[in-house]
């Protein structure tokens, strides 16, 4: 018994110095069993899990980005050569993106037309200064090799053009936040015709819906948002 | 006790099993099978504000103060005296509302649960056949005081509140495809949205569920309003 209310006071102790060094040190907070330790186990299992996704505490890379860029996300996807990409990596210059699946027979192929025509409104000089990127919605079929045969069916210059795959869950928080709307069905997917404007820091400043759209006054927003 | 440090183990974040079964979307193509929920366990009550202060608390980027307006809208837990305190319409029992997705999402995580799919939540509320109940509370509008979880029905899967108190967030409600004149097949649609041909919906005289599915199309992820809220599924296995 008594060494038993030892290990105890010990114990106490011991919970008390953490939940201290806990409070001074912020997000870094060591393993510990006690009762009143429960906020202190969860954040630690919370931290574990969010490694994989975002950083709970990297306050330092969150400054990085604009309040409203959709790189907040901090997403990691996979490219048509089967490179890691971080969505941050499109930062610095303007973006034209839209969201697609490559077995898609109607649409996509449309969308893609229309970003190309948009592409080819700019001068070339001015080319090198933005980049047109395509997400999957259909992780599952559309692999880094089946990007990489929509880049070739469709001729796309890869200085500019970046295919991406990504985890189902990056697929729904990008498509939530740009406002993207897919459903899958027997046959593929239904979803939105959109094809979104993004300037230098990641901001949404257009969104063009429907297919095989007047492409002039999309080519001009997207010039004025080159500020380079 | 193990669960104890995984998620709170209050009263209010009680689970209960629903067992899996077929639903029937409300669009729902001729040819097309009902769909299979799997079992999943539920949340019996939506998160309460209470809960939400935990997350918060350790979690400083969803505070109102910090978090990122491409995640929150500026009505972001405005019910909320500040930061870290609730208010008089924020009661501790109350659902937690003023919650954008992104929020209802990472609290589902942290709490080793996630949000559930439009198909479970369907599937859940689908056990009240009284659909003239639901739509009797749809027709009202909402108080500044959402009274505490637990105080609306409790349906036969042992679930509270599955109307009467708030909406709910889903972890896909960007699946649902209508435009303001839905007419399933018109041009316009079509250009809008790419599709496999015109969706009828099943179930004409369920008012509710029509409600239901307009409003969750109408819903942009950072949208947070006053009574918009949240439950968490887990997975049963």
């Amino acid at each position: 018994m008594k060494k038993r209310s030892k290990i105890a006071i010990y114990g106490l102790i011991t919970g008390a110095l953490l939940f201290l060094l806990t409070n001074l040190a912020g997000c870094f907070i060591p393993q510990s069993g006690t009762e009143e330790k429960k906020t202190v186990v969860k954040t630690e299992s919370v931290k574990e899990t969010k490694t994989e996704k975002h950083s709970c505490c990297s306050e330092e890379e969150n400054e990085e980005y604009s309040d409203n860029s959709i790189y907040q996300l901090e997403s990691e996807w996979i490219t048509q050569s089967g490179e890691k990409f971080s969505i941050g990596i499109l930062k610095g210059k303007p973006v034209v993106l839209t969201m697609f699946y490559a077995s898609c027979t109607y649409a996509c192929p449309i969308l893609i037309n229309d970003m190309k025509r948009i592409e080819a409104s700019i001068d070339s000089d001015e080319l090198k200064n933005y980049k047109f990127v395509l997400f999957s919605i259909d992780p599952e079929k559309d692999k880094p090799e089946v990007l990489a045969a929509v880049v070739k069916k469709n001729n796309l210059d890869t200085k500019r053009w970046t295919l991406l795959t990504g985890s189902k869950d990056d697929v729904m928080e990008l498509a939530a936040l740009i406002g993207f709307k897919f459903k899958k069905d027997e046959k593929g997917y239904s979803h939105s015709n959109l094809i979104t404007f993004i300037n230098d820091e990641g901001e949404i400043v257009h969104q063009q819906v429907g297919l095989n759209q007047d492409i002039t006054s999309a080519a001009e927003k997207l010039l004025s948002m080159n500020s380079k | 006790m193990i669960a104890a440090g995984l998620f709170p183990q209050t009263n209010k974040s009680k689970m209960v099993l629903i067992s899996g079964g077929l639903y029937t979307p409300l669009y729902m193509k001729e040819t097309e099978a009902k769909q299979k929920v799997n079992a999943f366990y539920m949340d019996v009550y939506p998160v309460t504000n209470a809960e939400f202060l935990e997350f918060v608390k350790v979690n400083p980027k969803w505070r109102r103060s910090n978090v990122k307006r491409i995640f929150a809208d500026k009505s972001y837990l405005n019910n909320w005296k500040n930061d870290l305190e609730l208010d008089e319409n924020a009661k501790p029992n109350s659902p937690v509302t003023n919650v954008s997705w992104f929020a209802a999402k990472e609290y589902a995580e942290w709490v080793g649960k996630r949000l559930p799919t439009v198909a479970e939540w369907e599937y859940v509320i689908s056990s009240e056949k009284n659909i003239q109940k639901i739509s009797n509370w749809y027709s009202k509008l909402s108080p500044d005081k959402i009274p505490p979880v637990g105080s609306t029905e409790k349906n036969s899967f042992g679930v509270y509140d599955m109307y009467g108190l708030i909406w709910e967030w889903t972890y896909d409600f960007n699946t649902a495809l209508v435009t303001g004149e839905s007419r399933g097949d018109s041009d316009f649609e079509r250009n809008m949205f790419c599709g496999n041909g015109a969706s009828n919906a099943k179930d004409v005289n369920n008012y509710p569920a029509f409600m239901r599915y307009g409003y969750r199309s109408s819903l942009k992820a950072n949208y947070s309003t006053h009574n918009l809220g949240f439950r968490c599924v887990k997975d049963f296995n």
